[in-house]
């Protein structure tokens, strides 16, 4: 019997509303906000103010009722004059701005949701209840990480994905009947298909990258009898403390840090999908992998002697 | 018969505070097993040891296994309620059938579908919208609907009022058991399930006081009426419990013939509340 397919099914029904509410509503929020600027700006003619930006100058523009359509002339008319890179990065830089909210709150809601994916249930006592179930412990354990690390990113990445669609849908029909072509202009440069590959390549690299990290959350969510928050983030600070006394360095908090932080969110540079296989068979990587699992199996293990508290 | 648990010096400290002293007992196949004893007896604590669900030491075997090793593979074959609310508050009753069907081979969806609809729960509702007895009806309709040995409930009626209490019990026996399926229940509540029991087991400060058949009782306890008259020749006999009642006194003996006892007054079998008080006074 698979089981699998209901334990993932199981954290949806107790996260349906950061899982799949949040980031719908905020995609929402922002296909609104778009799609409401766009017809305010073209269809309805109100007074906007543009600012548009390239390297050498920064224009003004104020735009009333019948002088929209020499904003958007001019918008178009600098999108296509800049190089193909230039105008690659400019797009890049707008689709990658606009799915940052998203990833942002991706992060915050999986760390929230694997602190208490092992405590909430010890916590309300229905851990004797899925405990009743032939359950095994590491497919309990396995479920939760394969719930956070890889479908709610999915759900996310699929609303990050159409608020970028929508952006160029929109940016197409402000582009209609201006001298321009949508395709070499908005839709060619924006490498919309690569770029989500590149996201759905960072997201599971993530999921690799960051195990160490993760091992350690679900870890204390197995352990904690109270506040689990403040041991996840306590003890690495109280280890920082004494590493820093003992070697007057910091190494291993510096590189359990870095394991944390979202690879996807912070880049002065491109994703490069290079980057990453470059990266994927670094050692670093790799012993990151190791003291992920085995925080994952001490998870597993504290689990099995979890008793509700 | 053989038996579905084998117990054999089960102890279980919890830092100096021993919570089962040692403890052994056997259960038969197809015994409804009553596991009586005060609050803080220990009567979770080893319903949570066959279950897997706590560490202790000692030899035990549920259905021929180890529930230190392998909790999932017990569960397939043990079903537990723990006292009243363990369902998380955000479950659907929905939900909760796709999830044990899901995960449970020997679960009848039907049938757990058929025994809702005989309950006022409908599938839509949420467990945070049920009443505490409704919730005791829940678990109690999802249970009936998975085919076990063992089922093992732990104070499964705590709290809730006599209507539910007497149902609770009354579904239990009627449309659940079938001989087929042993049942442990531990409760302080003793009377509401004595009629239902083929065993007994009396523990109290982590030690078994009592383990016996329900057909041994009467061979084993006696309670008599005994008059003033009788008063001191019945205390020869040291009885195990003696209280006043009706200006006569009534006592309660263990392994003295009812040929013996008969010349001191009238010999029945005390009841189980009786006999609990009996052997937890005692000593």
């Amino acid at each position: 019997m698979n089981q699998f397919p209901i334990l993932l099914k199981r954290e949806f029904w107790e996260h349906r509303n950061t899982f799949i509410v949040l980031p719908l509503v905020t995609a929402g929020f922002m296909i609104f906000m778009m799609v409401s600027l766009y017809i305010a700006v073209d269809i309805v003619g109100i007074k906007a103010h543009i600012t548009l930006d390239n390297d050498e100058s920064s224009r003004e523009v104020i735009v009333e009722g019948g002088q929209v359509d020499e904003a958007f002339d001019l918008m178009f008319s600098k999108l296509s004059n800049l190089p193909p890179s230039e105008r690659e990065h400019t797009l890049y830089q707008i689709l990658h701005g606009l799915s940052l909210p998203l990833l942002a709150i991706l992060w915050v809601v999986v760390f929230f949701y694997l602190i208490v994916s092992l405590y909430d249930d010890r916590k309300d006592r229905s851990i004797l209840f899925w405990k009743s179930m032939p359950v095994s412990d590491i497919k309990t354990v396995l479920a939760k990480l394969v719930t956070g690390l890889i479908l709610v990113p999915a759900v996310y990445l699929v609303c990050l994905a159409s608020v970028q669609l929508v952006l160029l849908i929109v940016g197409s029909l402000a582009a209609i009947g201006h001298d321009v072509s949508i395709w070499a202009v908005l839709w060619e440069p924006s490498h919309l298909f690569s770029r989500w590959l590149t996201l759905i390549a960072y997201l599971l690299f993530q999921a690799i990258w960051s195990l160490p990290f993760y091992g350690w959350i679900i870890l204390v969510s197995a352990w904690a009898n109270s506040v689990p928050l403040a041991w996840i983030i306590g003890i690495p600070i109280a280890f920082s403390v004494v590493e820093r006394i003992v070697s007057n360095k910091n190494l291993v908090t510096e590189w359990f840090a870095d394991h944390a932080s979202p690879v996807a969110i912070a880049h002065d540079q491109e994703l490069q999908i290079t980057d990453l296989l470059t990266r994927l068979i670094d050692i670093d990587t790799l012993v990151g992998l190791l003291v992920g699992l085995a925080l994952i199996a001490g998870a597993t293990w504290l689990r099995g002697r979890g008793d509700e508290i | 018969m053989s038996d579905v648990v084998h117990a054999r010096g089960i102890t279980k400290r919890f830092g100096d505070f021993e919570a089962l002293r040692d403890i052994s007992f056997d259960i038969e196949a197809g015994s409804i097993v009553g596991l009586i004893g005060p609050n803080g007896a220990g009567k979770t604590t080893t319903l949570k040891s066959l279950l897997g669900l706590t560490r202790f030491d000692g030899e035990l075997e549920v259905l021929g296994m180890d529930p230190r090793r392998g909790r999932h593979e017990i569960m397939k074959r043990v079903c537990f309620i723990a006292d009243v609310g363990v369902l998380p508050r955000w479950l659907k009753v929905s939900d909760a059938i796709d999830y044990i069907g899901g995960v449970h081979e020997g679960f009848d969806r039907d049938k757990a579908e058929a025994l809702l609809r005989e309950t006022k729960i409908s599938p839509g509702q949420k467990v945070r919208q049920l009443s505490k007895g409704m919730v005791t009806q829940l678990h109690l309709s999802l249970v009936m609907a998975i085919e076990v040995e063992l089922l093992v409930l732990d104070e499964p009626t705590l709290g809730l009022d006599i209507l539910f209490r007497k149902s609770f019990y009354d579904r239990l026996l009627n449309d659940y058991f079938d001989h087929n399926t042993s049942i442990v229940i531990s409760t302080h509540q003793v009377e509401e399930i004595e009629s239902l029991l083929t065993h007994l087991i009396f523990i109290d400060e982590g030690q078994i006081v009592l383990s016996c058949s329900m057909e041994e009782l009467p061979n084993l306890y006696s309670e008599v009426l005994v008059g003033p008259e009788n008063v001191e020749r019945a205390l020869k006999h040291s009885p195990i419990h003696s209280r006043e009642m009706l200006g006569k006194r009534s006592m309660i003996f263990e392994n003295v013939s009812a040929v013996t006892l008969g010349g001191l007054g009238e010999v029945h079998t005390p009841s189980i509340a009786d006999l609990f008080v009996a052997k937890m006074q005692k000593g």
